[in-house]
């Protein structure tokens, strides 16, 4: 079939609206997680010459989308223990592209058309030349102001700072602070080198709407782009050792991140998971994760109503 | 014989009017070579039983001046048999899953490699006879020897001639059988009906027989799965363009309306089988990858078989 198969979206998301009927979940509050799972069926297909025959094209996919949505709802057991978590020691949250995802930012074709709108074709052609490189964040910023922040940013801010004492957010758009804006509250923001004052920030290690510079210097408003191996500030370092946070218990929560950046897992994740051992969820989309322990499979807004014990 | 082939070519040359005798001579050696009617051909030639390979071997040992000849009979025999096998009945070149034929076209439904083989014996689990019995059924000599295969074989090679079905009478006997003990029809099952029907001389009653056999299992369907299988077969088309559409026949006859229930059987037993699949992966039962391999082959197959009831 040449045809996408986008074009089985409109029907297959109509049969399972009716199943999830019978979950006890309303189709709204499930919505997100119906594009997640046609998305993820539609990418776990038999391989070429696959399936040729429409109906049974379809009823793949919703068959597959069906288990997905299953998959979600029969994680009531880790959602609990990680809730109790947070309550119990309060957490730090690194948010990766996944959670500005639900808003729509930044879908790597958007990255892509930026890219060719400043007239180069690859990051690091972008970086060697600065004259581009700020007319892209600039660019990047104007799509930004038209983007709303999701219901995953509000909860997180809703959480932040008495459940939630840190949030690393490897993401340039300023959705978590459009979010805190939202529901009134006032967040301390790390977006450069600087030494710390006071204690609970929004860490913003790669770069940020809100601090466009002319050059480009890594920790001095510098953004990491997508092929680098991430970046983190020294005074994030600093503050962990000032404020004792690394001798402190607390659940580390990884949403929306794939933890490809080599600096970024060597210097935040292992450390944060591992010495001394922590609890640690991880929040993604990869149904493949369902039987990891403490994976949680669903989309950030989703589990994040499951996970966080402020949730309005 | 001369009549007969007088009357097949008259017959196809009032079909093609306009062909030269060569184009009508053409058509019935093509038709001859088909597999349709290879099939149905030798369908109907007698092959002989176990018991009479094994007389005549034994006969050759008796008779050392004709054993070339015996030997030669009997290596025919055993030819000709496995040539029915393979022609009437899906064939287990696997050992696991059939091999189907579709639009001509050997459809193989072996496990590639990677995939683990129990995936496959999940298929023929949900039909009225498990991957043993089927690997009894048409490799007897292949059999492994694991301990319960063992016993099987051990039970006589007379077990394994009884169940080597090529009557369509028996085959459908079986699904009967399966049916009055509340059991769905399986995927393996709508072949074999599709076999029955393509294979062999259909008659008023036999497709009698079929209809009763597919109402009564959609009826069951209907009534376990709160659902209308035969809707579910159209739902949701209106909203797609047309040539995504399930043909909707008209049903005129009575094998058109066997067709559209089987399709309806094929998407119901489909869904409920990934269904099933996908609850193992979801407790924990089976890894990610098993329940995509399991349920990518149980598309493959309902694909294959829709396509045969088109």
């Amino acid at each position: 079939m040449s045809t996408s198969l986008d074009i089985f979206n409109q029907v297959v998301k109509e049969s399972l609206e009716a199943y999830i009927k019978g979950t006890g979940y309303s189709s709204s509050q499930l919505e997100p997680v119906i594009g997640a799972a046609i998305e993820e069926a539609k990418g776990s297909l038999p391989s070429p010459p696959g399936i040729t025959a429409p109906r049974i094209l379809r009823q793949t996919i919703e068959s597959r989308a069906r288990v997905y949505i299953d998959a979600v709802l029969s994680q009531n057991k880790v959602w609990q223990d990680c809730r109790e978590r947070i309550k119990a020691y309060s957490s730090i949250f690194l948010a990766g592209a996944g959670l500005s995802y639900e808003s729509d930012m930044p879908l790597s074709n958007i990255l892509d058309d930026l890219l060719k709108f400043c007239r180069v074709s690859t990051w690091d052609e972008l970086r060697k030349d600065l004259t581009k490189c700020l007319e892209f964040k600039q660019q990047f910023k104007r799509i930004c102001d038209n983007k709303q922040p999701s219901n995953s940013h509000r909860l997180v801010m809703l959480n932040f700072p008495t459940h939630i004492w840190e949030i690393i957010c490897l993401n340039w758009d300023d959705l978590f602070e459009k979010a805190a804006i939202l529901i009134g509250k006032t967040i301390n923001k790390q977006n450069e080198e600087q030494p710390t004052t006071t204690e609970r920030y929004l860490w913003k290690f790669h770069g940020d709407v809100d601090n466009i510079r002319e050059d480009n210097i890594l920790g001095k408003g510098g953004w990491v782009f997508p092929d680098e191996e991430g970046y983190v500030f020294d005074s994030f370092k600093e503050y962990i050792k000032r404020t004792e946070v690394n001798d402190q218990l607390f659940t580390f929560v990884i949403v929306g991140y794939n933890e490809t950046e080599k600096v970024i897992y060597d210097e935040i994740i292992a450390l944060l998971e591992r010495i001394p051992p922590r609890p640690t969820y991880r929040i993604g989309l990869d149904l493949k994760s369902l039987h990891k322990e403490n994976h949680i499979v669903g989309t950030a807004e989703f589990t994040l109503n499951k996970i966080l014990p402020v949730t309005r | 014989m001369t009549t007969s082939l007088i009357e097949i070519a008259s017959d196809v040359a009032s079909q093609y009017p306009n062909a030269s005798p060569e184009e009508v001579i053409e058509v019935i050696i093509d038709s001859i070579e088909s597999q349709t009617v290879l099939s149905r051909a030798i369908s109907y030639v007698a092959v002989p039983t176990a018991l009479q390979i094994r007389q005549a071997e034994f006969r050759s040992k008796r008779l050392p001046k004709q054993r070339t000849r015996i030997v030669e009979h009997i290596d025919n025999a055993r030819f000709f048999k496995k040539l029915k096998e393979l022609y009437t009945l899906p064939v287990l070149d696997s050992g696991l899953l059939p091999i189907i034929e579709l639009d001509g076209a050997r459809v193989d439904l072996s496990p590639s490699t990677q995939i683990p083989s129990t995936a496959y014996e999940e298929v023929l689990e949900s039909s009225s006879l498990n991957g043993t019995q089927l690997r009894t059924l048409y490799h007897p000599e292949d059999m492994p020897t694991t301990h319960s295969q063992t016993t099987l074989t051990q039970e006589s090679p007379a077990r394994n001639n009884k169940e080597i079905k090529i009557s369509s009478s028996d085959i459908l006997m079986d699904i009967k059988e399966k049916e009055d003990d509340s059991q769905f029809l399986s995927l393996y099952d709508v072949y074999q009906i599709i076999n029955v029907m393509n294979f062999y001389p259909v008659e008023n009653g036999t497709l009698n027989e079929i209809s009763e056999i597919v109402r009564k299992d959609i009826n069951h369907r209907n009534r376990a799965f709160k659902a209308d299988c035969v809707k579910e077969l159209y739902g949701g088309d209106d909203q797609l363009n047309e040539e995504l559409r399930t043909i909707r026949p008209r049903i005129s006859d009575i094998s058109s309306a066997i067709l559209e229930g089987l399709r309806a059987v094929v998407l119901n037993e489909y869904r409920r089988l990934h269904s099933q699949s996908g609850q193992k992966f979801i407790n924990g039962e089976t890894s990610y990858e098993y329940y995509v391999q399991t349920s990518n082959t149980f598309a493959r197959y309902a694909d294959v078989l829709f396509k045969l009831l088109q």
